[in-house]
Parts: C-alpha cells; sequence; structure tokens
C-alpha cells in the first residue's frame, strides 16, 4: 500500500544555481514547477503541492502530464528518495524503482557483475539473485554478451538488462519512470508483456508514460499533473480525456495549433465513432468546435458525463463537427471575483432545513463587468487564437450562470468575447436563475442557440424576452454503457448510498445519517469532490464510522454500476440524481444550490420533489423504503423521458452548423 | 527524539545491507586497478616501495637505525592512510553517490559502510607488508598487539561519524572538501609520522598533544609495534570518538532528510 496524505514538497535551490534567474514573470507559464523567493531570499522550487492519494495492492496507476509536471518528483517521493516538506508518505512492502536505466550499471563491468550489483541494491539477497540470475539471463535476450564490459553494449541492450532486473525482483510496489519505451520493437512487446504480468498480480504498478496505449494497456487509473498539483485523479479513460483537454489548451496557448486540421486524437476518436456506427469515416470535419467551460476536468463523474455528451453529440451525431479545442472550467473566474455575488449569497439556510438556493440576489455593477471583459479580451492572445481555430464556439453552460456569480460572469464574458470574433456561439446546458436581467439580454440576446436544461430557466428568459431551447441535461445522453464496478460493498443490501450538495453543511449531514439508522439501515456517503463538501463529509464520516466513496475515482461508465448496488439512495446532487436514474435505484431528493433539481425531476417525473425540512425527512425517507419496487420502476421510467428529450435537440443542432 | 532514534535505524537497516555494502565496498577496490595484470596487489606493492625507499632514506635524516625507523614509518604511513582516506573519502561520501541516493531506496548510511570497508579491505592489503617487515626485523609484537584490533574498531567507528558528518555538510557546502583536502596534506607534516613525538618539546609540543589524529595514529601504531599505548592515548581516542558522535548524530538526524535534495 501506498498512502500519500497532503504531500507538499520544495526543492531548495543553492544559490550559485539561481544566479541567472530574471524575473518571476513566467514563472506562471513555465513547464516546471512554481518558483518561490521566501524569506531571506531562499530561493525553493515547489514541486508538488498537497497530493494525497492511496494506492492498494492491484492498482495500477498512470502519472500524466507534460514534462516537469512533477511526474518523476512524485515517483520519488514514493519511492522514498524524497523526504516531504510538508505531509506524510506510508508505504508497505518492498519497493523497486526503475527510474534511472544506468543506475548501478558499472560501464567496465561485465552484464553478470551489474546484475549482482543492481539486484543487491534493489534490495535482493544473493541467494536471491543466485535462484533469478538464469531467468534474467534469458529474459534480456543478451546471451554471451553477459560476459562482456557493459561499455560495449548498445543502450537499447543496457536497457533490456536493466528492465529484466527490476522486473525480477518480488516487489510489492513497482514505480516506472518513462523507460519502458526503450529498447527495440521486439523487446518492447516482450517488456509490455511482463509489465501485464506484474499488473494482473496483486502488486502496485505506477507508471509515468507519454504512450497512451502503454498505459491504456497496463494501468487501470491515472493521475494527471501539472505544476505539482493534482489536476485529475480517477478512472484511467477520465484522466487521459482530461489531459487531451489540457493538452489542447496549452497547444493554444503555443500557437502550435493547427489552423485547418483538427487534432489527431479528436480525429481518431471521430473515426472510430464513424466506423461503429458503420457510416464513412469523418476525415475531416468543416466545423471545428471550441468547447467553452469543459468540466471534463473535474471529479464530479456528472461533470465528466456532461463532457462525454458534447463528445457524442459534435464527433458523433452532428456531422461535419468535431471538437477540436477546449477551454477548462473556471478560465478567467480569478478577474471577476473582485466584484460578483458571492457563493454563500446563493444559498438560502434556513433552521431545521436544507439549505436551498436564494430567490433574491444583489445586482452587480454591469459597466465594471464590461470593461474587465474588454480588458481580458484585448490581452488574451490564447483564446483569440483558440477562437481563430474555430468554427463554432460552444459554451457549456452547466451550473454556472445564476446569482450573478463569479463562474456566470466569467461565462458571459467569454460568450460576448466569443461572439465579437464573429463565430457562431452556442450557450448549451445551462440553467440561469436569478441573475442581473441587462447582463443576460446583453449576450443572451445574440446567440446562435441557448439550450437550457429545464423549464424554470426557459421561463425565466422568456419573460426578459430571450428564446431558448429545452431538454433534460446534456449527461442524460453519456449513459448509455455501463461497466462493473471494482467499489463493491459486501453488505450492500442494508446500506443507503447518501450525497450531499454542494451547500450541504455538518448539521444537514448529521440529520441524514441519523434518519438512514433510524430505518434500520446503513449509511454509505458518496462525496463528489468540490473542495468544501469532501472535506466537511470527511470529517463527519469518521466520527460517525460511515464509509465514505470518493466518486473522483470511479469512471462515468462504472459509477453506474456502483449505484446499482444499492436498494436505496438519498442525493442532493442533480448528477447523481440522473446517475440513479439510469441505475433504476429509487432515491430521496434533497435540494440544491439551483431549480435544476427540482425542474429535472418534474420534467422527467420522478415522483418525489425535495425534501426541504429536516422534520420531512423521515417520513419520506421511509415512504421511500416501503414503495422501493414502484419508485424503482419510477426511477428507471425518468431516465427514459429524460433520454427521449433529445429528439429535437439534435435536429436543431444539425440545421444550425449546416 | 524519536528522530534521533530514526537516524540510529537509519544506520542500523543499512548495517543490515551488508551484502550491498561489502560487494560495493570490494569492488571500488577492483575497479581500481582494473584492466592491470597485478591489480589490488599493487597497494601492497606501493606501500612496500615506500616502507624500502622512504624509510632507508629518512631513517638516515633522522638518525635512527633503520630496523626501528622502518617499521615505525610503514605502521605510521598506514594508519594515516586509512585515517585519510576515510576523511577525504568520507567528505565526498554522499556526493560520490549522488546518482544512487537520488534513484535507489536504501539508506544513505549504507554509503559510510561501503567507504568504511573499502579501506578496511585497503588497510588488509597494506598489514601485508607490515607482515613482511616483522619477519624481516625479527619483530615479535606480541602481546601488546593484540590491542590494535580494539583500535582499528575505534578508527572505523571515528571514519564513520566523520563520514556522516563531513559527508553532509560537502553535500550542502561544496568548499568544505578543498577545505578538508588542503589541510589534509599540511597535517600529515605536523603529526609525528615521518618524525618521532619525543622530538618536539615546549610550545611545539603542541602539535603532539593537541593534534587528535596523533592519538588516533598512536592507539593502532603502539601496539602493531609492541608497545602499549599510554593510558592518555586511550582516553583522548577514546573520547574523540564520543564527542564525534555526539556532535553527528544530531547533525544528522536533523538533515539527512535533506541529502538527496543536495547531492
Amino acid at each position: 500500500m501506498i498512502k500519500l496524505e497532503n504531500v507538499t514538497l520544495d526543492f531548495p535551490v543553492l544559490p550559485h544555481k539561481v544566479r541567472n534567474r530574471h524575473s518571476d514573470q513566467h514563472s506562471k507559464q513555465a513547464t516546471g514547477g512554481v518558483v518561490n523567493t521566501g524569506a531571506g531570499g531562499k530561493v525553493s522550487v515547489r514541486a508538488l503541492e498537497n497530493i494525497s492519494l492511496t494506492l492498494y495492492p492491484g492498482d495500477k496507476l498512470a502519472l500524466l502530464g507534460h514534462n516537469g509536471a512533477g511526474k518523476t518528483t512524485l515517483l520519488r517521493v514514493m519511492a522514498g528518495l524524497y523526504a516531504p516538506t510538508q505531509g506524510r508518505v506510508h508505504t508497505e512492502g518492498r519497493v523497486a524503482p526503475l527510474l534511472n536505466l544506468s543506475l548501478g550499471m558499472d560501464m567496465e563491468a561485465t552484464g553478470y557483475d551489474n546484475i549482482w550489483v543492481r539486484g543487491l541494491f534493489l534490495g535482493m539477497s544473493r541467494a536471491e539473485i543466485k535462484s533469478k540470475i538464469d531467468a534474467i539471463a534469458h529474459f534480456s535476450e543478451l546471451a554471451d554478451f553477459l560476459h562482456l564490459p557493459m561499455r560495449t553494449y548498445s543502450s537499447g541492450m543496457r536497457a533490456r538488462l536493466a528492465f529484466a532486473i527490476s522486473t525480477h525482483v518480488n516487489a510489492d510496489v513497482l514505480l516506472l519512470d518513462e523507460i519502458v519505451a526503450t529498447g527495440d520493437a521486439s523487446f518492447f512487446q516482450k517488456a509490455r508483456q511482463q509489465l501485464e504480468v506484474i499488473a494482473g498480480g496483486s502488486s502496485i504498478l505506477v507508471l509515468a508514460s507519454h504512450s497512451n496505449k502503454v498505459l491504456r494497456e497496463l494501468c487501470n487509473k491515472g493521475l494527471l499533473l501539472e505544476h505539482g498539483k493534482i489536476q485529475a485523479f480517477g478512472p484511467l479513460d477520465d484522466v487521459i480525456e482530461a489531459y487531451k483537454s489540457k493538452v489542447r489548451m496549452r497547444s493554444l496557448g503555443s500557437y502550435r495549433m493547427d489552423a485547418k486540421a483538427p487534432e489527431s486524437m479528436d480525429a481518431k476518436a471521430s473515426k472510430s465513432m464513424a466506423s461503429e456506427t458503420g457510416a464513412a469515416p469523418v476525415v475531416q470535419p468543416t466545423n471545428r468546435v471550441l468547447l467553452i467551460n469543459d468540466t471534463g476536468i473535474l471529479p464530479n463523474p456528472g461533470c465528466r458525463a456532461v463532457r462525454k455528451a458534447y463528445k457524442l453529440i459534435f464527433n458523433k451525431h452532428v456531422s461535419g463537427t468535431a471538437i477540436t479545442a477546449s477551454i477548462p472550467v473556471n478560465y478567467w473566474i480569478e478577474h471577476f471575483r473582485a466584484f460578483a455575488v458571492t457563493g454563500k449569497k446563493a444559498i438560502q439556510r434556513e433552521a431545521d432545513s436544507f439549505p436551498v438556493a436564494a430567490d433574491t440576489v444583489a445586482d452587480i455593477d454591469i459597466e465594471r463587468w464590461e470593461s474587465t471583459r474588454r480588458e481580458l479580451a484585448s490581452k488574451d492572445q490564447d483564446l483569440h487564437a483558440a477562437l481563430e481555430a474555430s468554427d463554432l464556439v460552444v459554451l457549456n453552460g452547466e451550473g454556472s450562470i445564476h446569482h450573478n456569480s463569479v463562474r456566470a460572469l466569467a461565462l458571459l464574458a467569454l460568450a460576448k468575447t466569443a461572439m465579437e470574433s464573429g463565430k457562431k456561439v452556442l450557450l448549451m446546458n445551462a440553467t440561469i436563475q436569478q441573475m442581473m436581467p441587462q447582463l443576460l439580454q446583453e449576450v443572451l440576446l445574440r446567440l446562435e442557440v441557448v439550450h437550457v436544461r429545464e423549464m424554470a430557466s426557459k421561463s425565466f428568459l422568456e419573460q426578459l424576452g430571450i428564446k431558448s431551447f429545452a431538454t433534460a441535461d446534456l449527461a442524460f445522453l453519456a449513459l448509455d454503457d455501463e461497466s462493473s464496478t471494482k467499489t463493491r460493498l459486501l453488505d450492500a443490501a442494508v446500506h443507503v448510498l447518501v450525497t450531499g450538495g454542494v451547500s450541504i453543511n455538518k448539521e444537514s449531514l448529521i440529520q441524514l445519517f441519523h434518519a438512514v439508522e433510524s430505518i434500520g439501515l446503513r449509511p454509505v456517503y458518496l462525496s463528489i469532490g468540490d473542495g468544501g463538501e469532501t472535506e466537511l463529509a470527511r470529517g463527519v464520516c469518521s466520527e460517525r464510522n460511515v464509509p465514505m466513496v470518493d466518486a473522483g475515482t470511479l469512471g462515468v461508465k462504472e459509477v453506474i454500476g456502483f449505484l446499482r448496488q444499492f436498494p436505496l439512495a438519498i442525493s442532493g446532487r442533480h448528477h447523481i440524481n440522473i446517475f440513479l436514474m439510469r441505475a433504476g435505484v429509487p432515491f430521496l431528493p434533497l435540494p440544491s444550490n439551483t431549480w435544476k433539481v427540482d425542474e429535472t425531476l418534474k420534467a422527467v417525473g420522478y415522483p418525489i420533489a425535495p425534501v426541504r425540512a429536516f422534520s420531512d425527512l423521515l417520513p419520506a425517507l421511509r415512504y421511500v423504503q416501503q414503495n422501493q419496487k414502484q419508485l424503482a420502476e419510477a426511477s428507471a421510467q425518468s431516465y427514459m423521458n429524460g433520454r427521449a428529450s433529445f429528439d429535437l435537440l439534435l435536429p436543431r443542432l444539425r440545421s444550425c452548423v449546416s | 527524539m524519536n528522530g534521533t532514534k530514526d537516524a540510529l535505524r537509519d544506520i542500523y537497516v543499512a548495517f543490515l545491507c551488508y551484502e550491498l555494502w561489502m560487494t560495493l565496498g570490494w569492488r571500488d577496490v577492483l575497479s581500481r586497478y582494473r584492466r592491470s595484470w597485478l591489480g589490488s596487489v599493487w597497494i601492497t606493492l606501493s606501500m612496500a616501495i615506500v616502507a624500502g625507499v622512504m624509510g632507508s632514506l629518512y631513517s638516515a635524516i633522522m638518525q635512527r637505525p633503520a630496523s626501528e625507523y622502518i617499521p615505525y614509518l610503514t605502521v605510521g604511513f598506514i594508519a594515516w592512510n586509512m585515517l585519510s582516506a576515510l576523511i577525504t573519502e568520507g567528505t565526498q561520501s554522499f556526493v560520490s553517490n549522488s546518482a544512487a541516493i537520488k534513484e535507489i531506496p536504501v539508506p544513505n548510511s549504507v554509503y559510510i559502510f561501503r567507504l568504511i570497508w573499502r579501506n578496511t579491505l585497503i588497510f588488509g592489503h597494506n598489514v601485508v607488508v607490515y607482515l613482511l617487515l616483522l619477519l624481516i626485523f625479527q619483530i615479535s609484537p606480541f602481546p601488546a598487539v593484540l590491542l590494535a584490533l580494539p583500535a582499528l574498531v575505534l578508527i572505523l567507528l571515528n571514519g564513520m561519524w566523520i563520514g556522516l558528518l563531513f559527508g553532509l555538510i560537502n553535500a550542502r557546502f561544496r568548499d568544505f572538501s578543498q577545505l578538508v583536502n588542503n589541510s589534509m596534506r599540511l597535517f600529515f607534516f605536523v603529526t609525528p609520522i615521518i618524525w618521532h613525538a619525543e622530538l618536539v618539546s615546549g610550545l611545539r609540543g603542541a602539535f603532539v598533544y593537541l593534534n587528535p589524529f596523533y592519538y588516533l595514529i598512536e592507539v593502532l601504531r603502539a601496539p602493531m609495534l609492541g608497545s602499549f599505548p599510554s593510558t592518555q592515548v586511550w582516553t583522548v581516542a577514546l573520547a574523540i570518538t564520543v564527542v564525534g558522535w555526539i556532535v553527528t548524530l544530531p547533525v544528522y538526524t536533523r538533515w539527512r532528510r535533506q541529502i538527496a535534495y543536495w547531492v
């Protein structure tokens, strides 16, 4: 087992190494860690920041990230080579790192000699090496070369020998850094097979590589690092997806984006999808889609499902389009923080009730919004390059445009800027609530399509004279496939899955756990991973001994299988409601920070409305328990209803691009 | 206190990796003479040449009988060679293993044991010359020679703390090794190795009595030549060892985790 708790690592940089440092101006864009100049002129590089993760036997973790993102440093921390500046590292079992192929290799000594030295370095005893030396020699395929000094070997031969030794240690943890690709093709094949054998066992494998193919074959989890921070951690496919969107963004940043051809990864994706449907492969879409506010990198599986839905829509359902670039969630938001309405004001807390969305909101200074937007628009070359290289701009409105929040202001500013570039701009999957009317009119009236995900937003916009198009949440489109889950409970039948909304508080959580225990069942908490909620839940769960599952570690497909094992659930999450419907699990909904929950349930015909007062909780939960069977059917039917609502959306989008 | 325990544990775990450091130490000796025909016999040979050439020349300069001066010089030289190697190489103990420190999770003190073992082996090679001299000059060092063994252990224990402390300091401040190398050259001349301690008197006696190298060499040299070292020599040599470890342990405890960043 490897457990990292809040690991932060600062590299001290000795004075003579930093004489040529000019300024900090570029440190944010630099590929490596963040350079800090502390008190007394001490310079350090923050190589890792606040890394927490646990790997269990059987976990095969892929490390992704660009050069200098901290992958090798993280491997060294896991190997116990670097002690963290803050936080703790706990490892159990024998660790075999393969970070550097030449280590412990004496070029003057023979191959056999080097097996001894490297083997000893890796913690094998002489007896153990003796018993394995033939297997190592055989695996390396070096035959008689093993009697010659290493200096006569080619680099491929050296790699083979080093690899053979490291993988023959009976290690509990094998750490590999970016080296599997060395050696010739046939050895590469063999090395992969050997790794697969290890990967199939119960040991832990951590592998840094740039080859998605290798990672996909060997790993089941992924970790995306950027500037030493975890950007995504979870099922490998989702993390690779997140990485791709990051890579796209980076390629925009350095103007390397090909103005004509879509990025190869997406071209491949659209090709494979086209071949699935039997249509001619899409070689070059006429419409390159820039997706703004891409939530694919978030731990929330609902957000990842929405990202998947966009991909299905533009790379599959609407022909002639493909997502060629994306701008991640939270872009520009820090510039609007100073005058946006804070999240707390968007939530109304009443005694003995679950928090609900506030029904009033303070206005913001619209002139200041416009001047901030103009200034950003004039400076942001990356954004202009991205807009330049696209034909269609899609703004993902998911969970953003309410209560004049910072995300709403940033997203509307991006929308207006995109419009100024003369491209077609679509706002999709939005919930729009309690926004300043002038601001909405300023932006939304001029958009190509405004697509909202429930009727309340539609009528709110109608009052302002803004036409919109409503369907259920796009996540309904992305849940066709289901896979089994590794996160299984032994006795799931006596458990109730509980998940609180973004605005959940301690008191509400305790009420929820208490209610579950009152009906004779045990709670399991599903944490979605947006900062405050996770921390709060972790505290309450450990106090009350409630098991907690991190949704960030579950793949979109896997979530369905995970939820299916529960007889019933209580959910304060809009997207988890949709997953629960897909799994046909009866659930008791809770209110959230916008009307999306209530409205979606109403639209798809789910028979229970969110519970508000604590006093209603227990009776409502009993009702769900007693009507489990009917509600399970209603839940599954609701999914079908939601899924069917897209019949009109796709034709509308097709007409928009043609 | 927990930290000191961890540091001691680091040293203990390193000791348990004896297969590793013994192999590494032995290979260090071999690799110096690799592809030469005589191999590590050169160690013995060069010491024999020093004993023969320098011994006969300096016995005349010092006006001492060769039968007494040559063994004195040779044994002193063997002891000094070991001590100075422990110090100069100890200063490099972490820096010269930087690649391994950054790649392989073994305790850093493994590299100290490697150094200690390497120099013990070299000492073993030199002892051959000593045995030859005993034969040639018909010297019987018994029973005092039995005290040479604890004296050797004492020197190696000093080598360990020096390797830990100096190696650590030099990992952070690279000028340190320059300082050490230069002072070692000077110490060779101001320590009674080619000359006898009783030749200096008055203020100059400070070079002998305030010189830690004198005690560490004499504690080994005297029994090897058949005489018992004085209680004063033993006491001071022991005190150096104890004080050395008392200084080293907290320093190593505090900064040993930084070594990987510094090297």
